[in-house]
């Protein structure tokens, strides 16, 4: 079961504590379309909502390369497509070009303030 | 229908100003805003005892359109501190026009000034990211607008070389007009070589971080008429919101200018065959190439090479930001007004160097967020009632 612990919070609390729990969540209406990010009600029609966890596949939609002063790298930044069909921008952590299209394996950094994803290519080693 | 009920021609702009483009040093944002209210006042021939509504929003007092009020004595009939980011000044003309045709009010002041180059020496932007957003630490708002060129060239082909025609021509442009910051020439090699920011955009891709105010003064069309300068009348206009943070567009390659747009046309009854130029807020490249598609100038796609051979700029087929635009006249963290100002100079026949030769119809659009808020306006001399 995805549902976050605590319901007496609202959707943005309840989403990150998933997070703090290792759970990375989003949101679906009873026909299947995906919300993201948190809401009390679909946006647009104010449908239902119930919390499903994601299986943290995604694919590059977008992404631009931000560098940084040296030494420090370039900052990676992507909105990422998720394979239950919702978007959010994130970072990809990762050594090498990334392009369009690529595949993504979510890294919950449930650790961190606030608790967020970030994301690796694909069949690399957890860097979380 | 509802795209209709804009109050075509109903309001005309009587009075127009900018100041302190560039470098103002010693003033403050507030005082930036109040000359140039002062300074379009005495354009229109009208005083600060005319003013009924007070439209404006300052860099970084939320309250600014309190404080404005409180500066110049006005507006004790209705203050709209409305921000969208740099469309709001078109949304301002857009519920200005709607209030004076209604009748509550005869004469409104729409005005804006920062001091964010002077004072800051960056950009000043109200954008704070979401918990979902800020801890990637993205550099915001180019992120968002980088994000949408990759995806452009992706699926259509966009080339650097084509959003470097779109700095060209600003710049080109910007050479015309002695009030603009940056009037040196620019290359293509130049440009390709500025150093990158957010990839695919580079320095030469971003607005510039300059100091500036504008103002408007809009009044009853029949108002207008018996004041100082020719009117140029508001025809239609049309707004729309399709998100604020970028994850959330619907589609990065499809603004909200799309629907702006058609607003503004079926208000006006004038399509974009019919104008003598666009005035854009092109706070980057990638801008100027997706209103031109969304604002019907060319098919979905096709910017980049509507634009590579020089179309938009000095000469070309469609005047494009003819004062230099927020890529090399003036960017002072909302740049909308300006466009409205350049529209109203250039349809009255004092742009100087880079008047057009036929200039009765403008399409000025102004964008917010990171291509979050769109809205249009058209504006056409009184030849176009």
């Amino acid at each position: 079961m995805a549902a976050p612990s605590t319901a007496s919070l609202g959707p943005e609390a309840e989403y990150l504590q998933a997070l703090r729990e290792g759970r990375f969540c989003f949101q679906r209406t009873a026909a299947g379309r995906a919300v993201f990010p948190p809401r009390l009600a679909a946006p647009g029609d104010g449908a239902a909502l119930e919390w499903a966890q994601s299986s943290g596949r995604g694919r590059v939609h977008a992404v631009t390369e931000q560098p940084q002063k040296p030494p420090a790298p370039s900052r990676i930044i992507a909105i990422v497509e998720m394979e239950e069909g919702f978007r959010l921008l994130s970072r990809i952590e990762t050594e090498v070009p990334v392009r369009i299209g690529q595949c993504l394996r979510a890294v919950i950094a449930g650790e961190s303030d606030p608790p967020h994803v970030f994301f690796v290519p694909q069949g690399e080693q957890d860097e979380g | 229908m509802k795209d209709k009920a804009f109050p075509r021609a109903a309001c005309a702009i009587a009075g127009a100003a900018t100041f302190g483009i560039g470098l103002c040093e010693g003033h403050s944002a507030l005082e930036m805003t109040a000359r140039a209210g002062l300074l379009a006042l005495q354009d229109a021939g009208l005083g600060l005892a005319d003013v009924d509504g007070l439209f404006t929003c300052l860099p970084e007092d939320l309250l600014g359109g309190l404080a404005v009020a409180e500066y110049l004595g006005v507006g004790a009939r209705f203050v709209d501190n409305n921000r969208t980011g740099g469309s709001s000044f078109l949304n301002h003309l857009m519920t200005a026009c709607f209030m004076i045709s209604a009748g509550y009010m005869e004469t409104a002041l729409i005005c804006y000034g920062s001091n964010q180059r002077s004072a800051a020496g960056r950009l000043v932007s109200a954008l704070r990211g979401s918990v979902y957003e800020a801890p990637h630490g993205a550099r915001m708002p180019i992120g968002g607008y980088a994000l949408a060129a990759s995806r452009h060239m992706h699926d259509y082909g966009t080339t650097r070389e084509q959003l470097g025609a779109v700095a060209l021509a600003a710049r080109a442009w910007a050479r015309l007009n002695p009030e603009a910051f940056r009037r040196e020439p620019l290359d293509m090699q130049e440009y390709l070589a500025a150093r990158i920011v957010s990839s695919p955009l580079g320095a030469l891709d971003c607005c510039l971080v300059t100091d500036g105010a504008a103002a408007v003064v809009v009044t009853s069309r029949a108002r207008a008429g018996d004041l100082r300068k020719k009117p140029v009348t508001v025809l239609g206009a049309g707004a729309e919101t399709t998100h604020k943070e970028i994850a959330a567009m619907p589609d990065l390659c499809i603004t909200g200018a799309r629907l702006s747009g058609q607003r503004a046309y079926a208000a006006a009854g004038y399509g974009p065959a019919d104008m003598d130029m666009v005035q854009l807020y092109d706070a980057f490249t990638i801008n100027t190439i997706l209103f031109l598609e969304d604002l019907g100038f060319c098919p979905k796609g096709e910017g980049g090479r509507f634009v590579q051979d020089g179309a938009i700029a000095p000469g070309g087929a469609l005047p494009v930001n003819t004062n230099g635009g927020g890529l090399s006249c003036v960017h002072p963290g909302m740049y909308g007004l300006f466009t409205l100002v350049e529209a109203v100079r250039q349809i009255r026949g004092e742009a100087g160097e880079r008047q057009l030769a036929v200039a009765n119809l403008a399409l000025c659009h102004g964008n917010g967020g990171v291509l979050s808020s769109q809205t249009s306006v058209i504006l056409g001399s009184m030849d176009t009632v």
